[in-house]
């Protein structure tokens, strides 16, 4: 599954919000999302040997990868779910206690023959 | 200093290491009473923290403990025996505490703890020694605070600087300062503290060696001299340290109650409190130390090589130490604090617990000053104070900041995002994705089988378009295309070649070869020479007969002839019905036959109807047309050109015959105005005005004109007087299906028959008065042949009456016999004279003739008594010379007539007895100069005879038309 990402502690700034630019924008880190999972998951099969690994990487690429995108004093985490097509069912739904204005969140969502593959990366402002 | 990984019961200090230890730190006092005090807090606030996790009862427990001991010093026995329980229970705990804390373990701390332990146990021996020492030392203690704080800073550092991992500097620091700063504020108790801090110290040194110990010692005094000046922090450090002394000491109290894993900074305590006791043996003299020493036990048996190596280390690292700036020092104090992190954990489970907060820190002091009095030995804990205390602080910065934050920042929860939802898949989809990529092949079974729905597709039935016609009287009574692939034929059809020209130039081409084939027939047959044949009759020279026998004229009477006027060799005879018919159908019909006199073989044509045939004709210009009028009242036209397929074809002795039937029937079709009652009389009346010169033939018109039926009517009189006048047409296209309007037409008929006009003969005819009893009959009509408008009408009176075609009344109305009037004799036969007089001949049943001219009502001659009275049967003048008239009677008396040879009485008289003749005709060629004046007698036995009349009567004399007409004239 996934994997908490904590930037290094850093220090006070005083400043209640984050600049226009740097705000967690949902769209941007959507394409993101999206250009990282059509890539590494185009021809990938799911098996149960392989996945958890593939998970793992794929969150750390994406947390990497919003890492650049400059998202100053924003905490990332990232979750990376990937499972097996196999008829059934899914509904993945989350919640979060944070500040409206500030964090945000995005996802998106991969499926291929055999697997479908959900990302959420979470933003929240470090005061 | 390298943490240890084991931290077991057996990693103590031993004594060797310890006093190594204490020598080392010894050197470098001033730094290391920093750092000891630092990590003295550390631990203090670690233990703090861990008695405040732990629950208030323990902490209670501890306090009352603690009180106690401080209170009662008898009882330090029975705490000393507390604590050995608890170091028991303590050892136990720690292997688990060990295990499950971090790998940053201070071994020196333990051993510390241990050499503490071992000091408690002799504190008993050593209390009353070092109360007596307490005065000396308070004195000592100002001095030398600074070094023993910077000493036991440096043990500190010493001791955990390689076991610190998280700890924030800064916090460090300052919970060091604020834990001083309380600490500052006690000098008696630090006073007290100190002295069981030296006792302690006394006792560790004890347990050390000798050597080690005065090591250190000697360092220790170096650092402090050489750090005495240097810092005014070391001043508050110098007082605290003595603080932390203090609080250590009950830390270690503490410790020594709970357990072995302490931090290494209460080891560095331990050495620094041996190194102060050292220090202070130093003035007061070394004899304590070996006493003490002398005192402890020895543990080194008890502790691990691993102790050493680390106890080396240790060393070394203190060495390094004396250099090492502040930033080092929070380092160690870090790693301090999370020793006494983890000493607090095992510490709460303790009862003996007693420092909870900061707060009570001071209160705790006090008590451990009073305790440390009856206990002593007991070890403060500062670095876990320290610990605590920073831990505090930053907890508390980051709550102010926290709650200053959340006033202008509002946090809520958001809204429910869903990150995925997938409905499954139903079974058709499965079933689906899988059947397109499977090598699969669908089938279905039927239950239920008895109840299969079948496609079934009726055979096509083969059709085929018939047709008939009911009466079939052609050939032709039924049709269609023999199978379904034809189409329908009309069969009757000529292929589409000039058929016009073919028929005319077949017609007359067929005439010559069949008169040719007859003529070599008779060549060659000799014996059937029937033009030849001696005639038995006197007035005939010649005679031949009519080949009547033909299977289906047997046993026919002949009842009518006719000789067309147009063409001389024609001749009809009219049939009868057989006497006994036979089974044929053609026993039922009424045959006339069409002869060509030369072939006398055969007839031409046959031709069939169904009703009697009373009278009948040929067309007056072409004999093509044949007419017939029947007893029923209705008219009967023959196209001689028809096909023979469209008519019925009987086979006679191998030989085809074709039996026509009428073209154009009037029989019930043109009721309104066709006769009702029989026809008695049928004559062409040609409506072009006749010439003499043209009078043996109109062949001046042409066929056309003939066709288009302008040329010649057809007139019928029945016996009510009603004179019917038929116009001819000849249809253009033929129909071989028939056609719907002329419902008398035959199918393929060309020539019909259209009413023209109707004259009631009664009305005009006879004036009223003669209609006195009965309506006259009209027995025959004869058109003029001069002037067609004009024609007499034999009636049943005796009376001939004249009328015309135009309803014109002129005189004479009547020809009345010489009698005059009405008689009740029937005019038998009228003929006009052929050569185009007005003079016309009245034959009458009484076996009167007249001779009659148109203009006058009374005949110019009248003969009653030639027949002897016999009723005239036929009377006809001759063609060849218009002097001589041909009578037949009832009793088949042939006379023959010429008036210029005698006017009163017939020159010959024939009589046939035999075989009776029943009807005559003549039959001449007037334009053939060859005298040749045949008579047809239609004979009973249904021979009919053609007798040549001999010559003298039939070649035309000279000038014999103005001899008749003189005699004529004579007789008016």
């Amino acid at each position: 599954m996934g994997e908490l990402g904590l930037e290094a502690a850093a220090e006070n700034t005083y400043s209640l919000r984050p600049a226009g630019q740097r705000k967690f924008r949902s769209s941007a880190v959507k394409e993101c999302i999206h250009a990282i999972l059509k890539e590494e998951l185009a021809n990938v099969q799911y098996s149960p040997e392989e996945t958890p690994q593939l998970t793992k990487q794929l969150s750390e690429t994406i947390k990497d990868r919003l890492k650049e995108k400059g998202f100053d004093r924003y905490k990332m985490v990232v979750q990376v779910v990937i499972g097996e097509q196999r008829g059934e069912g899914v509904n993945m739904a989350a919640r979060c206690f944070w500040d409206a204005d500030t964090d945000s969140y995005a996802h998106d969502v991969f499926m291929n023959d055999t697997l479908f593959c959900v990302v959420a990366a979470f933003g929240c402002f470090y005061y | 200093m390298e943490p240890d990984k084991r931290r077991t019961k057996e990693d103590t200090w031993k004594s060797d290491e310890l006093k190594k230890h204490l020598r080392v730190s010894q050197s470098d006092s001033q730094s290391e009473d920093k750092k000891h005090k630092e990590k003295k807090l550390q631990r203090e606030r670690e233990i703090h923290d861990t008695v405040d996790y732990k629950g208030y009862r323990d902490q209670d427990k501890d306090r009352g403990k603690t009180k106690e001991r401080m209170g009662e010093r008898e009882r330090f026995k029975s705490s000393e025996r507390d604590r050995e329980k608890l170091r028991e229970r303590e050892r136990g705990k720690d292997h688990h505490r060990e295990r499950e804390r971090e790998k940053v373990k201070d071994k020196d701390a333990e051993k510390e703890k241990y050499s503490t332990r071992r000091e408690k146990e002799k504190e008993s021996d050593k209390e009353a020694q070092r109360k007596q020492k307490r005065d000396h030392l308070k004195q000592m203690l100002i001095q030398s605070d600074q070094r023993e704080g910077r000493e036991k800073s440096h043990h500190r550092r010493r001791g955990s600087k390689d076991h610190l991992e998280e700890n924030t500097k800064a916090r460090d620091e300052e919970k060091e300062r604020s834990h001083t700063e309380k600490k500052n504020s006690s000098s008696k108790d630090a006073l007290d503290k100190y002295l069981t801090y030296r006792d302690e110290g006394e006792r560790r040194h004890m347990s050390h060696k000798d050597q080690e110990l005065n090591k250190d010692r000697e360092r220790r005094h170096r650092e402090k001299r050489e750090h005495e000046h240097s810092n005014s922090e070391h001043k508050n450090q110098g007082q605290s340290p003595r603080q932390d002394i203090d609080i250590s000491y009950q830390h270690k109290r503490s410790v020594k109650d709970t357990g072995k894993s302490y931090a290494k900074g209460k080891k560095e305590d331990t050495k620094q409190e041996i190194e102060e006791v050292n220090t202070y043996n130093a003035e007061a003299g070394y004899n304590y130390s070996t006493n003490y020493e002398d005192d402890f036990e020895d543990y080194e048996d008890d502790f691990d090589d691993d102790d050493e190596d680390n106890d080396s280390e240790d060393r070394d690292a203190e060495h390094q130490l004396q250099a090492i700036p502040v930033s080092k020092k929070l380092e160690i104090e870090e790693i301090q604090r999370a020793i006494n992190a983890e000493n607090e954990r095992i510490g709460t489970l303790l009862p003996k617990q007693i420092l909870k907060d900061d707060e009570r820190e001071p209160v705790m002091e006090r008590q451990d000053s009073s305790a440390r009095g009856s206990h002593c030995g007991m070890f403060m804990d500062f670095e876990l104070a320290n610990q605590r205390q920073s831990n505090r602080n930053t907890a508390s910065k980051q709550k102010t900041r926290s709650s200053e934050l959340l006033r202008l920042i509002d946090l809520d929860f958001s809204v429910s995002f869903s990150l995925l939802d997938l409905p499954p898949m139903n079974e058709y989809e499965m079933y689906i994705r899988n059947f397109g990529k499977r090598n699969t092949k669908q089938a279905y079974v039927q239950c239920n089988e008895d109840n299969l729905e079948r496609d079934i597709q009726t055979d096509e039935t083969e059709t085929l378009e018939k047709w008939t016609q009911h009466p079939g009287a052609s050939a032709i009574v039924s049709g269609g295309p023999r199978s379904n692939s034809d189409v329908s034929v009309d069969v009757g059809l000529t292929p589409k070649i000039d058929s016009q020209r073919l028929a005319n130039f077949l017609r007359s081409a067929c005439q010559v070869i069949a008169v040719l084939l007859e003529e070599d027939r008779i060549a060659t047959q000799p014996r059937w020479n029937l033009r030849s044949r001696q005639t038995s009759l006197s007035i005939s020279d010649s005679c031949f007969q009519l080949n009547t026998n033909q299977p289906f004229l047997h046993d026919r009477k002949v009842s009518c002839l006719h000789v067309s006027q147009v063409q001389r060799q024609a001749l009809l005879s009219v049939h009868g019905l057989p006497k006994k018919p036979a089974a044929i159908l053609l026993d039922r019909k009424y045959i006339i036959c069409v002869w060509n006199v030369w072939q006398p073989s055969s007839p031409q044509k046959v031709l069939v109807c169904d009703s009697e045939v009373i009278c009948c004709c040929f067309s007056p210009n072409k004999a093509t047309l044949v007419f017939a009028g029947t007893v029923d009242g209705s008219l009967l036209v023959w196209d001689l050109r028809e096909d023979s397929r469209l008519h019925h074809c009987m086979k006679f002795n191998e030989t085809d015959w074709i039996f026509r039937a009428p073209t154009f029937s009037t029989d019930g079709v043109l009721t309104s105005v066709n006769h009702t009652c029989s026809v008695q009389a049928i004559e062409p009346v040609s409506t072009s005005v006749y010439k003499e010169q043209s009078s043996y033939g109109l062949s001046g018109l042409s066929s056309q004109e003939e066709m288009s039926g302008l040329s010649f009517q057809i007139a019928s009189i029945d016996e009510t007087g009603i004179l019917n006048l038929w116009v001819v047409v000849e249809l253009q296209k033929v129909d071989i299906a028939g056609s719907q309007s002329d419902l008398g037409l035959i199918p393929g008929g060309k020539v019909k028959l259209v009413h023209s006009s109707t004259v009631q003969l009664n009305d005009s005819l006879f004036p009223k008065d003669m209609m006195c009893l009965k309506t006259p009959l009209t027995l025959n009509i004869k058109f003029q042949p001069s002037n067609p408008n004009h024609f007499i009408v034999g009636t049943n009176i005796g009376l001939v009456s004249h009328g015309t075609r135009h309803d014109l009344r002129i005189p004479p109305k009547l020809f009345k016999p010489q009698q005059g009037g009405p008689r009740s004799v029937r005019v038998n036969a009228v003929d006009f004279s052929p050569f185009g007089k007005p003079i016309f001949l009245v034959g009458c049943s009484d076996g009167s003739i007249r001779l009659h001219q148109m203009t006058s009502e009374y005949p110019l001659l009248q003969w009653n008594d030639s027949t002897d009275g016999q009723p005239v049967i036929a009377l006809q003048w001759a063609l060849t010379r218009p002097a001589v008239f041909l009578v037949l009677d009832a009793s088949s008396n042939v006379y023959v007539w010429d008036l210029l040879e005698n006017d009163l009485w017939p020159v010959a008289k024939q009589i046939i007895q035999s075989d009776r003749v029943l009807t005559m005709a003549v039959l001449g060629e007037p334009e053939k100069k060859n005298g040749l004046l045949g008579i047809v007698l239609a004979k009973e036995s249904g021979i009919i005879d053609i007798q040549y009349i001999k010559k003298k009567w039939a070649l035309l004399q000279s000038e014999e038309s103005e001899k008749l007409h003189l005699l004529l004239q004579q007789s008016l």
